[in-house]
């Protein structure tokens, strides 16, 4: 893992869900909300959005390990240390550079601009 | 904005900006036990001692604690490894080693500053508290349940549960463990309990596969602090990932009806020039 260095699935913020119907897995990392429940729930106000990739990051320095992110996020997308309980930690995009990206052979997973609607469609979704 | 010189360097800071601060944020190491940012000051460590010297005070010093001085002065000098301020720090985990000889954290951070053994005598009860609150001040003032407390005077003085019994206002977070710089409190955490504080805590066992990640009074807690509904914490980490992506799968489907009918809506409009 890029963040703890070590070879520990447990470290990994990225989790892959198997569905057993179909066969399929599919990766599910942080959706770096716009309105993060992780954000709001953090009692030492701990969190804050990089101005630059947009990432929602947590300041350790004002960190508590209360673990009320890890609960509070909606998705499961929070985590803590196993063999340290607090030590939570969370996707950050890599600073602009997500590894898990980088790594996919299949291209499941890109890290790319989102690309924007033609002004037709904008305005035809904000109208809807 | 205020320009004062930390060790040679010239470094911007704002009025009334803790020194300790300051140096954290340009990369200056201090040492310290007893400073966390999301809670106040207050100086119980006394690790973080630096000199500070003006122009204008000719030639006089004076040692401070950084965590708790605020800058005043334009030009301030501040140093923060002189062999004085070295000593006094030595001094201060001299009596720190003294009081808790079995903890490795001060063990280590004793060895930067050439002390392998105190000169005072070790205390043989000792629980390895240093005392210097952070746990009680965390409580209080970030989780707000005020659970414990230091308590006691001198000799005796001890963080306590009220009444020395399992605290009634815990809820079992663990911040108390996590922040401490000595790693003294206990955390046993088993699949459905956590032993804190000698209190027992059950967890949140998700319905669905019966793992859990919070306890049950700091779901209740939060529930009605945070003002959320009444089954935000149902489910476990696992299971949420689980329920999102059938969600996203449906989402994308949906939306993708969606935007096709907006296409198609678009392109109608298009042909008949509106």
């Amino acid at each position: 893992m890029k963040h703890s260095q070590t070879f520990d699935l447990a470290y990994s913020r990225v989790r892959t869900i198997h569905d057993n119907v179909t066969g399929i897995t599919v990766p599910q990392i942080c959706f770096q909300c716009i309105d993060a429940a992780c954000m709001k729930s953090c009692p030492a106000d701990a969190f804050y959005v990089d101005p630059e990739i947009g990432a929602v990051r947590i300041n350790y320095n004002r960190c508590v390990g209360c673990m009320d992110c890890v609960a509070g996020c909606p998705f499961g997308d929070m985590f803590t240390e196993p063999k340290n309980l607090g030590a939570v930690f969370k996707c950050d995009l890599c600073e602009g550079d997500p590894v898990c990206a980088r790594f996919c052979p299949e291209g499941a997973l890109l890290y790319k601009e989102m690309e924007p609607l033609s002004g037709k469609l904008e305005m035809a979704l904000d109208e809807s | 904005m205020l320009t004062i010189t930390i060790d040679g360097r010239r470094i911007k800071c704002e009025e009334g900006e803790f020194l300790l601060g300051v140096c954290q944020r340009n990369g200056l190491e201090v040492p310290t036990l007893c400073h966390h940012e999301a809670v106040e000051p207050v100086g119980a460590c006394r690790l973080c001692m630096v000199e500070i010297s003006h122009p204008k005070w000719e030639g006089w010093t004076d040692n401070v604690v950084s965590c708790v001085y605020p800058v005043r002065d334009d030009g301030l000098v501040v140093k923060t490894d002189t062999p004085r301020v070295r000593q006094f720090r030595a001094s201060v985990l001299d009596l720190l080693i003294a009081r808790c000889p079995g903890s490795p954290e001060l063990r280590e951070l004793g060895k930067e500053y050439g002390l392998v053994e105190t000169n005072y005598i070790e205390r043989e009860d000792s629980n390895n508290c240093i005392l210097c609150g952070l746990c009680a001040r965390v409580c209080d003032e970030v989780i707000g349940v005020n659970a414990i407390s230091t308590a006691g005077r001198g000799y005796m003085k001890d963080i306590m549960m009220p009444l020395d019994e399992p605290p009634p206002d815990c809820i079992g977070c663990g911040a108390c463990a996590f922040v401490c710089p000595t790693n003294v409190i206990d955390v046993v955490q088993a699949p459905n309990h956590r032993i804190i504080w000698e209190k027992t805590f059950d967890m949140k066992v998700c319905p669905e596969c019966g793992s859990a990640n919070i306890t049950l009074d700091q779901a209740n807690y939060m529930i009605k602090t945070k003002d959320l509904p009444a089954d935000y914490y149902d489910l476990c980490d696992e299971c949420k990932r689980k329920k999102i992506s059938v969600t996203q799968k449906n989402l994308a489907q949906y939306s993708q009806q969606l935007l096709d009918e907006i296409r198609e809506g678009v392109k109608s409009n298009e042909t008949t020039g509106h």
